[in-house]
């Protein structure tokens, strides 16, 4: 008997008899059974993917759940209007307008930008030259407590290259399903991808 | 004889469970908190910009006290 060089499955060699091909068979479907029963879950779970295009707002409903406390989602924001755009969470389709805090460092200014109870948070930074990348990692945005992200993004490039960093907190202890990208003016096209972080 | 142009707000949703995402204008009251937004967003702005100014004024004071670049910037 031989096994295999990674996970030291057992496996026939070529010099065993055929009639004991089914134990052979059979040592080799459990050893797979025990090693795959036993492989970490931990990881990233894609939750959905949506497209938008020249809007000026775009909410996702529903993504968010007890199933995960954290979670990542992936943008690509291009804004018609250099404004910058604004993170909101709702629950049953209704946003959330008040109790918003925030700091926000750009690239191109001196001091960080804050918010004080606004009706939103930080997403993206105005970005009107190309599909920028930005990722929001957040916090408990279903359990009934505060909810806090980060963002980060980047966008545009040579003379015209913009990134920011922002920190929030929704200073309500409320659950939230779902959330919105709210550019303060003009339209908006791009993607959105939400995934949920495996508790274990 | 003049007419007056609406802006007209597009709503996109997309629902996480069922993959579908729709497209419709805002509501009345969207619209409004869509203004309230933009007022806001302006008034953010103009806070932004006068701490920038602010900080450039400041800076130019420290370079006539006699203080160099390296030692502004390592305030």
């Amino acid at each position: 008997m031989a096994v295999t060089p990674n996970y030291s499955w057992p496996v026939p060699v070529d010099t065993d008899l055929v009639k004991d091909g089914a134990e052979a068979i059979k040592d080799l479907g459990d050893a797979i059974d025990s090693t795959v029963f036993g492989l970490p879950s931990g990881g990233l779970t894609l939750i959905t993917t949506a497209t938008f295009s020249a809007v000026s707002n775009f909410s996702v409903n529903s993504c968010f759940s007890a199933t995960y406390n954290n979670y990542l989602i992936i943008g690509s924001t291009l804004t018609n209007a250099l404004r910058d755009v604004g993170f909101r969470l709702r629950a049953s389709a209704t946003d959330s307008t008040t109790g918003y805090y925030g700091k926000e460092l750009q690239n191109y200014a001196g001091a960080p930008v804050s918010k004080s109870n606004a009706s939103a948070g930080f997403y993206q930074v105005a970005n009107t030259t190309d599909q920028g990348l930005v990722t929001v990692t957040i916090q408990n945005p279903f359990a009934a407590v505060k909810t806090s992200w980060f963002s980060n993004g980047i966008a545009g490039g040579g003379g015209t290259f913009f990134c920011n960093q922002t920190s929030n907190t929704h200073d309500v202890a409320s659950s939230y399903d779902g959330f919105s990208l709210v550019p303060t003016t003009g339209t908006m096209t791009g993607t959105l991808t939400v995934y949920g972080y495996r508790k274990s | 004889m003049t007419t007056t142009k609406t802006e007209v707000f597009i709503f996109g949703e997309c629902d996480a469970i069922t993959g579908i995402t729709t497209i419709r204008e805002f509501t009345a009251d969207e619209i409004t908190q869509r203004k309230a937004s933009q007022v806001e967003a302006v008034a953010s702005e103009a806070e932004a910009t006068a701490r920038t100014d602010a900080r450039i004024s400041a800076l130019a004071k420290l370079a006539k006290l006699g203080l160099t670049q390296a030692e502004i910037d390592a305030l």
